[in-house]
Formats: structure tokens, sequence, C-alpha cells
């Protein structure tokens, strides 16, 4: 059994993993079908979920990672010199 | 030899188990490799997928059996085995002039530059109205028939070129080469999918395997 994920960037992760495996599997099914109702579901169907999954995956890499930063970790900027 | 379906099949059954396994730990996007494999298996396998899934399903779409396989075609499918040796679609599916497999799509595709992106949107506008929409009692082409399609194979070809009724008019080649005149124009080769006609027509029965 695997751990939980514990941060925003690991949830997202799993999740356009799941997204990907569903279109792909779908994908497949689509394949071994002849006809134009396969061929939508792949469009529709497939081709949706794996390009969310991507692009789920995508925002993982922008989003807040497993060490984000915190404003106590921001240094302080330095004070403006005194005017003369 | 392996066939290539085998090979394709294990590549994706390591993609998949690769997946599962960043599914089961997506705490390794902590680690360089790990970034690495999730952008594999998460972006770049997933391309590749969706590419070669499309490429395919667009060749199964090119087949007979695909286009045939809506109720509406099934009359112009019919059309392909009438025993009449001036009917055109009949003469060039009986004769194997085009590939049977991929009849519908050799005579209805258009070989100018973009014709093929031309063709699939035709084609999914199709699927779209078969299953979504009203489909018309008469199905009709989106423009008139070009010439362009016929010569594509036949311009050069011996027969064609020498065939008594393309030789009597000495500017009808220069005329249907630049689209003036059609192929099908009233007189020439006017006999195409009627198939409202169907009642008394004697159909071929196909060849003695």
């Amino acid at each position: 059994m695997s751990a939980p994920p514990t941060t925003s960037a690991e949830r997202r992760i799993r999740l356009a993993g799941v997204l990907v495996i569903s279109g792909a599997i779908i994908e497949v099914v689509t394949l071994m079908i002849r006809g134009p109702l396969s061929f939508l579901a792949f469009m529709f169907v497939a081709g949706a979920l794996i390009t969310a999954g991507m692009v789920t995956y995508l925002f993982s890499l922008i989003g807040p990672g497993p060490r984000a930063a915190t404003r106590s970790d921001v240094s302080k900027p330095p004070s403006a010199p005194p005017p003369q | 030899m392996v066939p290539p379906i085998v090979w394709i099949a294990a590549i994706a059954g390591a993609f998949m188990a690769l997946l599962l396994y960043v599914i089961g730990k997506p705490a390794l996007l902590r680690d360089p490799g790990g970034k690495l494999l999730a952008f594999l298996v998460l972006f770049l396998a997933p391309g590749a997928a969706i590419l070669v899934g499309a490429g395919q399903h667009l060749e199964l779409s090119t087949r007979t059996d695909f286009c045939l396989s809506c109720h509406v075609m099934e009359k112009y499918g019919k059309s392909l085995m009438i025993d009449d040796s001036e009917y055109i679609p009949a003469v060039h599916y009986q004769n194997n002039y085009v590939p049977r497999k991929n009849a519908c799509y050799t005579c209805h595709t258009d070989y100018a530059m973009y014709g093929t992106l031309r063709s699939k949107m035709h084609g999914l506008k199709h699927v779209l109205v078969q299953y979504f929409g009203t489909v018309p009692d008469t199905v009709e082409l989106y423009s008139p028939y070009k010439n362009r399609t016929c010569l594509h194979c036949h311009e050069g070809a011996r027969k064609f070129e020498e065939a008594s009724g393309h030789k009597e008019d000495e500017w009808l080649m220069t005329q249907l080469k630049s689209e003036e005149r059609s192929c099908l124009e009233a007189g020439c080769h006017d006999a195409a999918h009627e198939v409202t006609e169907f009642a008394d027509v004697p159909f071929w029965k196909g060849a003695k395997r």
C-alpha cells in the first residue's frame, strides 16, 4: 500500500497519472473496436482524459512544491537609506 | 521475427507499469531522477500515445467498411456492386482500379495541398451528424466533383489518353485538366452513385474465391 500524497504537487501527480492511465485504457479499447463510434470515443474521451492528465502534470510543476516558501522564510528587504 | 504489434504492446505495457509506479509513489518528484521519470510517463509518453492513436484511427477511417458502417451510406456501398460496365463507381471497384478496402476514400479525398486535412474535417463532420445531428435524405458533395481526383490516377495512362472519346476534340484534354469541363458532365461519365434507381438493376455477385 502506497503512502498517501502529502503535498498538493503530489496529489496533482497522482491525479495526472490516474487521468493518463484511464485515457490510455480507453484508447486501447477504441483501437480494438472499428467504427465511427470508437473514433469519437478516442477523440472526445480518451484524448480528453490524456490531455487533461498532461495539463494536470504541467500544473503540478508550476504549483507549490513540497517545500513551498512561507512568509517567515522570506527575509526582509533592506531598508532604504535615509534621505540626505 | 517478432511482429511490430508485440513491440508496441511491450513498450505500452512498460509505460503503464512506470505510470502505476509514479501514481503509487508521487513523492519521487522530489528527486531529479523522479522528475525525469514523471516527465517521461506523464508528458512524453501520453503525447506519443495520442499521436499514434490518432494516426491509427485516421488510417482506419479511410477504409471502405468504416464509411459503409453508417446506415445512410449503405446504398452507396451497394452501388459499387452494380453489374454495368458504364457505371463509374462499380467499374472502378469491381476491376480493382481503386483498392477495394479504401474505395470510398480513394475517389473522395482531395489530393491538393491540405486535401487530406480537409477531407478529414469533412469526415469528422459526417460522423458528428450521424450521431448528434439530423442525417439529410440526400447526401451531396460539398463542392462539384473535381477532375483532379480522376486525373490523379488517369492522367498519362495510355488507356485514358488514347480513348476515342478523349481524342475526338483536341481541346478536350486541356479543358479537363484546367477544370473547365467536368469528367462527370452529361453525356460523358455521368453515371455515379444514382442510388434512387436500384429497382431493376442487376448486381455483380462478386469474384469467385
